[in-house]
């Protein structure tokens, strides 16, 4: 245990002092500010732009602004922001196993498994800090620029795509040890999304698989229901916990 | 008692057989010089010493305990210094060391003092708050050394721990050798002989994937000691006289006299012979093999 904190504690170290987590924490407040800010200000560039539409012939009639126009951006941003935590983060093993900075932890005795699982742990942490905030100052200036700012179904919307990042981060640090390079992690995630993502086209699939979880919009728009999300949340649970101990099987065949 | 042995150990990376039936014995307190040329296969039998690479046949065994691959049991009483060891330039040397001895075991305030111990032992002292990135290569080999010990390991291995150092760089890493030996034994690979003779007192040729030569330094000396004694001159001239009069002699070079079959009585002959002829020659010494001439002598068999 007391290994395990220490290589935790360095992992976390890590992080700050090679600005990582400053520059993640910018990234993931700044998507959080642009949610509900391009809401609000769409109708205002519209009427900047209004005049040169009419002249074009386009006239632009009363938008109504609402809460649910933040929380559209917020789905549609997602995506980017599994894109920045997985790049950050695809280099975590390939860097030490390149370097050969774990042969020095590893001849102390430390077992390759904790090795493993203080980075599993340090990524998760960080994706949680990372995707709560954009969370809640999305819901921050939600609420702060329209009172009436909790629609239903936004908890289970947050937690799926919340989940959806965990079960991402374990894929990649699962190719991520086995592998020693940080592309062809990210490569492997990519490509293993990419079939879940096809699968989930077919009608009898698309309740169980983990691309169900970005659809979170359609809970607060009453098109989907929380029955819809409860399948695919418990399977990426599952997969996220067989990708973690496939993390763990990784270092643990790895010829350093 | 050895703390280290290897009984009939063999490796194979594909096709090549890098180790055949190698057997070793390091005895405790010793200085361990493991001899070899580039690609003999040093770094990977310290590898497989240390659990990181598995072995395809024979046994390794640590203080008498068992070496089993991915397990790092038996590292508890290793410490090990790679050939170029690596850090997280973001750490201080004094973080880096506390984090190296608490993954060790070392209880909190021991591993302090130790660490600060260590580092004075090394000279990074006044480096000790700075960050590792900065860090020139023999500050890091020193750190290496550093953390290698920080918990008082039985058996330290060195992978060629002065190949890649300028000549002051090197001296500082013998110097620490030499201190440390007290407390721990040492296994130390390297191709720079010189560094062979002024630390180790025993030594192990590996060659062709098993041991060529091993033993004490001095027994193998004395094993394949030469007999003669060597004269050299400042001048051709001086030496073709030296030769004309004096018995048994060789001509080795222009300047430099052999006598092969001398004996001590003839050496002391010789060295009358020329003060009676007014000759000073620029040295007269017995034939003693090199280190390298044996090596080569052993590599060619």
């Amino acid at each position: 245990m007391k290994q395990l904190l220490l290589l935790l504690q360095k992992e976390l170290t890590e992080l700050l002092r090679t600005k990582k987590a400053l520059v993640l924490v910018i990234v993931f407040a700044i998507f959080g500010i642009m949610n509900p800010a391009l809401a609000k200000l769409t109708p205002w560039m519209l009427s900047l732009m209004g005049s040169t539409l009419s002249e074009q012939g386009i006239t632009i009639g009363a938008i109504s602004v609402n809460a649910l126009t933040a929380w559209t951006q917020y789905y549609k941003n997602l995506l980017m922001e599994y894109i920045v935590i997985l790049a950050v983060f695809s280099g975590i093993f390939a860097q030490e196993y390149q370097s050969g900075t774990l042969i020095n932890l590893l001849t102390k005795g430390v077992s390759r498994e904790k090795v493993a699982l203080s980075k599993l742990l340090a990524v998760l942490l960080c994706w949680s800090v990372c995707y709560w905030l954009t969370f809640s100052v999305t819901l921050a200036y939600s609420a702060y620029f329209w009172e009436n700012a909790l629609p239903a179904g936004i908890w289970l919307g947050a937690i799926s795509a919340y989940m959806l990042g965990i079960w991402l981060l374990t894929l990649e640090l699962a190719f991520a040890s086995a592998f020693s390079s940080g592309m062809a992690a990210l490569l492997g995630t990519g490509g293993v999304f990419v079939v879940c993502y096809a699968l989930s086209m077919l009608p009898a699939l698309t309740r169980f698989l983990p691309p169900r979880l970005s659809e979170g919009l359609s809970l607060l728009t009453g098109a989907l229901a929380s029955g819809d999300f409860l399948p695919a949340l418990f399977v990426a649970l599952a997969l996220s916990l067989g990708q973690g101990a496939l993390c763990l099987a990784g270092i643990r065949r790895k010829q350093l | 008692m050895d703390i280290l042995e290897l009984t009939n150990v063999e490796k194979r990376f594909g096709e090549r057989t890098v180790l055949k039936d190698l057997t070793l014995r390091v005895p405790e307190g010793a200085i361990y010089g493991f001899i070899g040329e580039n690609g003999a296969g040093k770094t990977t039998t310290m590898k497989m010493i240390l659990g990181l690479l598995a072995a395809d046949g024979g046994e390794i065994r640590v203080c008498g305990e068992k070496v089993s691959y991915g397990q790092t049991r038996t590292n508890r009483f290793v410490g090990y210094l790679p050939d170029v060891p690596e850090f997280y330039g973001y750490l201080t040397p004094t973080e880096y060391l506390l984090l190296c001895g608490g993954l060790a075991g070392v209880p909190g305030n021991a591993s302090k003092a130790r660490a600060e111990e260590l580092l004075s032992l090394v000279g990074l002292r006044e480096s000790a708050s700075r960050r590792i990135g900065g860090f020139s290569r023999g500050m890091k080999q020193r750190l290496g050394i550093a953390q290698a010990l920080i918990h008082r390991p039985k058996l330290l291995i060195c992978d060629e721990p002065t190949s890649a150092l300028d000549p002051a760089g090197r001296k500082d890493i013998i110097d620490i050798l030499r201190a440390i030996r007290s407390e721990t034994t040492v296994l130390f690979s390297t191709h720079i002989l010189p560094d062979i003779e002024r630390v180790c007192d025993q030594v192990g040729l590996l060659h062709g994937g098993k041991l060529a030569l091993s033993g004490r330094l001095e027994e193998i000396r004395a094993l394949h000691a030469k007999s003669g004694f060597v004269v050299e001159f400042a001048e051709e001239g001086e030496a073709s006289a030296f030769l004309a009069v004096s018995k048994n002699g060789e001509r080795d070079a222009a300047t430099r006299l052999i006598y092969p079959t001398g004996t001590q009585a003839d050496m002391l002959s010789a060295m009358s012979l020329l003060g009676q002829m007014q000759l000073c020659p620029l040295k007269i010494e017995q034939r003693e093999p090199s280190l390298e001439s044996l090596f080569m002598e052993a590599a060619a068999e």
